[in-house]
């Protein structure tokens, strides 16, 4: 990971990551996880995001059908665990390939104003 | 029992949700905080300062139960508050002066109030127009916004296209709705003297005396009504030139000498012992006069420095343009 000057970069780099929350979440639940330990997995990962956050938007995208959820309560603490629908899945593909498109494209004007 | 940070937390969170999400939120919340404490608990802190940092981190609970709630957190939302503004603009500019206007003309015509009086209501009610138009269209706007689909609500209501373009430009700065509202405004008071001047009758308070000479009421009259018509002449001519501003200039300086000539030598004013007598009124003839003669001042420095303002920012328009 790399640091930008705070004050200048926090703002860029903190709106180019508000919109790969979701695609993250959706990539990560492939396997079933709870908030807290999704909020573990994704910190340990380097991608820290705000329990306010993540928490509602977990409830989002399981009322748009993207995520199922199921409570466990084998353990001594009931979890919520989600993971990603059919739907969901689907939703990470056409994510992934923007993704990809956006890398590619920002990459390819980058190369031509070198040159 | 005692209650502790995290059941008023949670309890603060969940109470507002509907009952089919709420228990659940509640539930899963509670967890996931008793868990962070435990993480936190696990790292050293001890536990009074984990909790009450846990819950810090999580943030004012009203806007946690907003983003579970799917609830905007403002009033009325960034894609609508231009439509709002303009309209509000809208109807403060039309309906305000109608509103002054109104009570001027309703008040003065029954007269069975002191001026003091008449001047004060005539600004409450201005002011409680005002207050209740500003009130209405905002809780229009925001039950709009809050009864839109949420899929809808970073949409404007209509579609911007280019013909709702303002009238005003660089070259062309005079608005119509300000036209009306300064037009209607001249009228009514040019109106307001000439029914003065005319004798009002007995049940109504006559303030102006209707025996100056006619050459003298037509052009107090008159003065009124060329306020109307330079407003218009700006309009036409799309800007406030050089020309207008001095003809407003020099019939305001005309104006001021005309009334206060008047004033001074006795003649503008009716005997108003007289409408005391018949209206029950204590009005000092001599406090009249100079509260009178003091507004014919204000009004007309006002309006010249207005126009030269205007006349001014139209120039610099020009060149802009």
């Amino acid at each position: 990971m790399s640091y930008v000057d705070e004050d200048r970069g926090a703002g860029h780099v903190q709106e180019l990551r508000r919109g790969t929350v979701v695609l993250a979440c959706l990539v990560t639940l492939s396997e079933p996880n709870y908030g807290y330990g999704l909020l573990e997995t994704l910190s340990e990962a380097g991608f820290s995001v705000d329990g306010n956050t993540l928490y509602p938007l977990l409830r989002r995208l399981e009322k748009q059908g993207l995520l199922t959820s199921e409570w466990n309560t084998d353990e001594s603490r009931p979890r919520k665990f989600y993971r990603v629908s059919p739907a969901g899945a689907a939703m990470v593909d056409t994510l992934m390939t923007e993704w990809t498109t956006l890398d590619t494209a920002i990459r390819a004007l980058g190369e031509r104003t070198t040159q | 029992m005692t209650t502790t940070l995290t059941d008023r937390y949670v309890w603060t969170v969940t109470r507002h949700l509907p009952a089919d999400t709420g228990p659940d939120v509640a539930r899963e919340l509670r967890g996931t905080i008793d868990e962070t404490v435990e993480g936190r608990i696990a790292a050293g802190q001890d536990p009074q300062t984990a909790e009450r940092e846990t819950l810090q981190d999580l943030g004012d609970p009203d806007v946690l139960a907003r983003e579970y709630g799917g609830q905007p957190g403002y009033l009325i939302s960034p894609a609508l508050y231009p439509e709002y503004v303009r309209l509000l603009k809208l109807l403060l500019v039309i309906v305000l002066p109608l509103a002054l206007v109104g009570v001027l003309l309703a008040r003065v015509t029954t007269g069975d109030q002191t001026w003091i009086d008449l001047v004060i209501e005539a600004l409450l009610t201005v002011l409680s127009v005002g207050v209740h138009i500003a009130f209405w269209t905002t809780l229009t706007f925001a039950i709009i916004d809050r009864t839109r689909p949420e899929s809808q609500r970073d949409r404007p209501l209509t579609r911007w296209n280019p013909d709702q373009l303002p009238t005003e430009s660089p070259t062309r700065r005079v608005g119509l709705g300000a036209t009306i509202g300064e037009v209607a405004l001249s009228l009514a008071l040019a109106a307001l003297v000439a029914w003065q001047f005319g004798g009002v009758g007995e049940r109504s308070a006559q303030i102006l005396n209707p025996d100056l000479e006619l050459g003298w009421q037509l052009a107090i009259v008159g003065l009124f009504g060329l306020d109307a018509v330079i407003a218009i002449a700006a309009w036409v001519m799309g800007r406030w030139t050089p020309a207008l501003a001095a003809v407003t200039v020099a019939a305001n300086v005309g104006a001021v000498i005309l009334l206060l000539w008047l004033l001074a030598e006795g003649r503008l004013l009716a005997d108003l012992a007289a409408v005391n007598d018949r209206l029950g009124w204590a009005v000092d003839q001599s406090a009249v006069t100079a509260v009178i003669g003091g507004a014919v001042v204000i009004v007309a420095v006002w309006e010249s420095i207005e126009a030269l303002i205007k006349a001014r920012r139209g120039h610099r328009g020009r060149l802009a343009g």
